[in-house]
């Protein structure tokens, strides 16, 4: 896949999986500004430069910038610099690669912009609307074709139907080509089960809250007389999630697609508070809510210094209970654990603290990866202590078995 | 005051003891004559939602704040009918001799009956100048996000018994976040995007100085290095500026000259909110954070 499709299709979907495939993209040659024929043009090969170096902009926002451009006057490049910032962005990640585009992009032009450099006369047709009839000097030729590829690529792409052997694919097995893929999907299928879970207050004969304005209207009716009461029901509310994920070894590449699935639950979901784990508990809550995962992991993996030890549930999740468990969690609050539960953890330890977490939370599921295999199952001791206080127990090793777990979500989630 | 240029604009935040810088000032500038709502992002207590309450002070303009949280509907937003008024209309008609076949329908449904909310308010403003502040759009729902994307396309509000609602003159409207979920793009492309970053030491120490009048340079430069390097540490919660502001009050009126350790120990609520913050500041990594204090202040002397 082309980097220009990448900037183009798969970032509207899941704004934050580009950067964790490779930051920046190919970045404008120097002063290629100079190459458009005119201002208006400029503007557009601008937008373009941003787009292909993985900026999200909207096509009608070029429009935003020559109007502002209008009312700036005269305009030096600092303003030129801050009102393209604000008329062309709209994300905070963006904004580090705007700089070095604008850079690149702008250098040697000559700024401020001259009156004979602005925008003027009547508008052609889309896209040139901003353009003086051009003067035959070709555009900027590598982000023409750029778009015009992205185009044919985003017709290429049958549905959004899932493949289904990559639906099946073992998260482990899937290489850097899939990734981007497997990302839209599983931001796809968070989106579906946003959707059928969230819902808007509805009347409800039996509910539990008065609708004044249908009693209203009935009361007319009957001549003022507020004999009947309309009720609706309970807004379906939303829940809370607390992640916690096995991060030694291989585990860590499985915690990594379910804290994405789960971090595209958001619409439903009112709060999710993430730990990880290998020998030591720790919340990466905060982290997440700046960086991306893949991120947040990185820079976890080289201040934790046991990152790829083994594991030690128990001893995690007494820590989550001790420190954690009073504020994150709530009668309505789902746990989902991750782990493969390959461990040496004393049975009692490990019992006594699945049963803390299961009496102040709704609900326990334990994901792992390896379920499903006979070799594994024999061994996984850990697992079997934990059982008798679980919701569910669920694979988690690839897309299917994480629409598997929407499934389980959607009633549990309603019920609450 | 009119706003017709982007030095105009920074005078006009200064007058008003807002520090800004070009390109809050350029951002807008640009709403304002574009007429586009301005989605300020940033941290929490970086000072987003005090730009639209100067912004409402320069123009002269009406603030009308809509706050919004977790199940925030457009009931509340928009408008409701006042339904105790109604019935008692509805009984008075009834005592004044009017039989119930004289069914009053349509005079309960009239501008009488109407509760304005922030919505409908900021719309039906009746020409006068309106600033409409739209407090962490990040906590409402996605419906409800929805429900603002309809309404700032169009300024116009339907209600099924009166009509439509067209606003004589867009509000200026301003939307905050502090970033907490990502919002729907659709939003986000209605409007002029500007993120407020943690002010630089230079800033910080010019809001300091603007807002606490009688702080001394020396603390003004402790606080400001002390909590540059705070903001670089993974606290819980960092501090924002309204912390810093709210730690100069408090020092201040301690009395306090110097951020020694025991002094910040004794005034750590005013900047820590949490507990696990609280407790780190006592971590030998934080050394770090008195040493800062320290230079600043040798800087300025």
């Amino acid at each position: 896949m082309s980097e220009s499709t990448r900037s183009l299709s798969a970032t509207r979907r899941r704004p934050d999986a580009r950067l964790a495939d490779g930051a920046l993209g190919p970045l404008p040659e120097p002063g290629a500004a100079f190459k458009a024929a005119t201002f208006g043009e400029a503007l557009i090969g601008f937008a373009r430069a941003l787009e292909t170096a993985g900026c999200v902009v909207e096509p009608p926002r070029v429009h935003d910038l020559a109007r502002a451009v209008e009312h700036v006057s005269p305009m030096s490049r600092v303003d030129f610099y801050h009102a393209s910032r604000a008329t062309l962005i709209s994300r905070k990640e963006d904004l580090d690669r705007f700089d070095a585009v604008f850079d690149l992009y702008w250098s040697t032009v000559k700024l401020p912009i001259e009156e004979s450099d602005r925008p003027d006369g009547a508008p052609q047709a889309e896209p040139d609307v901003l353009g003086a009839p051009a003067t035959g000097t070709p555009r900027v030729a590598t982000a023409q074709a750029g778009v015009k590829e992205a185009q044919q690529d985003d017709a290429g792409i049958p549905g959004f139907s899932p493949d289904e052997a990559l639906a099946q694919k073992d998260f482990l097995k899937i290489d850097e080509s899939e990734m981007l893929e497997v990302r839209r999907l599983l931001q796809r299928l968070a989106e579906r089960l946003a959707t059928r879970l969230s819902r808007r207050r509805r009347p409800k004969p039996h509910g539990r809250y008065v609708d004044l304005r249908r009693t209203m209207r009935w009361t007319l009716q009957h001549g003022g007389e507020p004999a009947v009461l309309a009720y609706r029901a309970r807004r379906v509310r939303k829940n809370e999630l607390v992640l916690i994920c096995d991060v030694s070894g291989s585990m860590d590449r499985y915690s990594r697609f379910l804290i994405e699935f789960v971090y595209g639950l958001q619409a439903i979901i009112s709060g999710v508070e993430t730990f990880v784990f290998s020998t030591r508990l720790t919340r990466i809550t905060p982290q997440l809510r700046r960086r991306t995962v893949d991120e947040a992991l990185v820079e976890l993996s080289r201040t934790v210094a046991d990152w790829s030890g083994g594991t030690n549930i128990g001893r995690c999740l007494q820590t989550f209970n001790d420190r954690f468990a009073p504020t994150v969690l709530t009668p309505r609050t789902v746990v989902l654990l991750l782990s493969d539960g390959w461990d040496k953890t004393e049975p009692a330890v490990l019992q006594r603290e699945m049963r803390r977490i299961q009496q102040r939370s709704a609900a326990v599921i334990w994901l792992n990866p390896l379920q499903g295999n006979p070799a594994y199952e024999s061994y996984c001791r850990a697992l079997k202590e934990g059982l008798p206080f679980l919701h569910a127990f669920l694979p988690a090793r690839n897309l299917e078995s994480l629409a598997q777990l929407s499934r389980e979500l959607v009633p549990l989630c309603q019920n609450l | 005051m009119t706003l017709d240029s982007i030095d105009a604009v920074q005078q006009a935040l200064a007058a008003g003891a807002y520090v800004s810088d070009r390109a809050l000032a350029t951002s807008i500038f640009l709403a304002v004559k574009l007429e586009k709502p301005l989605f300020l992002e940033g941290e929490s207590g970086v000072g987003k939602t005090e730009v639209a309450k100067v912004l409402a002070q320069t123009l002269g303009a009406d603030l009308i704040r809509l706050q919004c949280y977790e199940g925030l509907d457009a009931n509340s937003a928009l408008y409701e009918w006042n339904y105790p008024k109604q019935l008692l209309a509805m009984r008075l008609e009834a005592a004044d001799g009017h039989g119930r076949e004289h069914a009053p329908v349509k005079q309960i449904f009239t501008r009488e009956f109407l509760i304005e909310r922030p919505l409908l308010k900021a719309i039906d403003n009746q020409g006068r100048p309106t600033v409409l502040l739209i407090d962490e759009v990040d906590r409402c729902d996605q419906e409800f996000e929805a429900f603002l994307l309809e309404v700032l396309s169009d300024f116009q509000i339907t209600i099924p018994e009166l009509g439509t609602i067209r606003a004589t003159r867009r509000p200026v409207v301003v939307l905050t976040s502090n970033r907490t979920r990502e919002l729907n793009d659709a939003l986000k492309r209605r409007c002029l995007y500007h993120w407020i970053a943690y002010p630089t030491f230079e800033k910080e120490l010019a809001i300091l100085k603007t807002k606490v009048p009688g702080l001394p340079e020396s603390l003004g430069r402790q606080i400001c290095g002390f909590m540059e390097q705070a903001r670089t540490k993974d606290f819980f919660k960092k501090p924002g500026i309204a912390e810093s502001l709210d730690w100069a009050s408090a020092l201040l009126a301690l009395g306090r000259r110097t951020l020694d350790e025991s002094t910040v120990s004794d005034t750590l609520g005013v900047i820590f909110k949490y507990r696990e913050d609280v407790e780190r500041i006592h971590d030998a990594s934080m050394r770090g954070l008195f040493d800062a204090a320290r230079r600043a202040a040798q800087a300025g002397s």
